[in-house]
């Protein structure tokens, strides 16, 4: 599927991104025993960095893959990713600095150590800690299944037996994520994540420019989108049921957008 | 006009700010649209893409009213 090209380009990337994972663990070097200096990166990242960072936790598979095939089955819908976004940067940004504040002046690493001090309750400290936990691993289940399907395309018809090749591949890049993960902390995920958000930012830039050239500009793809979907309808498929170009106005749907992104 | 006023008046111009967007991308049907294309671009997604742009200019100017000057 992506040729000889693809995977020589693919392996250099993946080099890459483990070299910058380990070398995390020497680079702005802090006392790496205290839990701070480990999980935080020393509170020292600065504005830059944690953009950085917080572009790579959000562009994810789920951008890349669910996203934009959520459109291509539902249709316009999807768009609630946009409104989505935006909303929850005023949020961030509303509630963030004042919580970086605290936790540097009273030193908590964690969401839990703030509840621990601030409401005094163990206990509620430790529901909070789970809670993170158990909404982390849906997301981290999400990650995998994104990155299951980029690998089963990629080595259709290239090796036998795609299922477990891929899943051999997906645990072989689990446990080097978790050991450059236990050696360099937040430093080695910051590294990461710069060259993340670089490539994501080529790839936007490269679709914007590749896609209207080779498709005939966006005309003629939304014509295409229009012209694929009244095909399936007549089949009677219920893709891009709710619409192509906008929202059908069909009024149920209009209410289900806004909740969406809310 | 004494700092604390001060303040206030640029939280609520911050307030005011960070709102506008949210109601922008409430008011569902003023953007649910095909026309006015923008190269072929049906205005449902570029209407909401640009207020992506605009949002995040919006609320730049919101976090400086809000935490400009504050030591950090």
């Amino acid at each position: 599927m992506i040729g000889i090209f693809g995977w020589i380009l693919f392996l250099a990337l993946f080099i890459v991104f483990v070299i910058l994972g380990f070398y995390g663990a020497r680079w702005r070097r802090g006392d790496m025993s205290q839990l701070h200096e480990w999980a935080l990166a020393g509170r020292r990242l600065g504005t830059f960095l944690v953009w950085f960072l917080i572009g790579a936790d959000l562009y994810t598979a789920y951008t890349f893959v669910a996203v934009p095939s959520g459109m291509f089955a539902s249709g316009a819908l999807y768009f609630f990713a946009v409104p989505y976004v935006s909303i929850t940067f005023a949020i961030a940004m509303l509630t963030m600095p004042r919580l970086w504040e605290w936790s540097r002046k009273h030193g908590y690493v964690t969401a839990a150590d703030m509840v621990a001090d601030r409401f005094s309750s163990k206990t509620l400290a430790g529901l909070i800690a789970i809670t993170g936990i158990i909404a982390e691993l849906p997301y981290i289940a999400l990650q995998i299944v994104g990155m299951q399907a980029v690998l089963t395309i990629m080595l259709y018809g290239v090796v036998p037996n795609v299922t477990q090749v891929s899943d051999i591949a997906l645990t072989i890049s689990f446990i080097i994520l978790a050991a450059f993960t236990f050696t360099s902390g937040l430093r080695g995920a910051t590294l990461g994540a710069v060259l993340k958000d670089s490539l994501i930012f080529l790839a936007v830039i490269v679709l914007i420019i590749v896609v209207p050239l080779k498709y005939g500009g966006f005309t003629t793809a939304f014509a295409n989108a229009q012209a694929f979907a009244q095909q399936l309808a007549a089949h009677k498929v219920p893709w891009l049921t709710t619409g192509i170009t906008n929202l059908k106005p069909a009024a149920s749907l209009m209410w289900g957008y806004t909740t969406l992104w809310l | 006009m004494s700092i604390a006023s001060r303040i206030n008046y640029r939280r609520i111009i911050a307030a005011i700010l960070i709102l506008i967007p949210l109601i922008i991308y409430i008011d569902l049907p003023s953007y649910n649209s095909v026309n006015p294309e923008l190269l072929g671009v049906p205005f449902f997604y570029w209407y909401q893409t640009l207020w992506l742009a605009l949002s995040a200019i919006i609320f730049a100017v919101a976090a400086i009213l809000l935490y400009w000057g504050e030591k950090s």
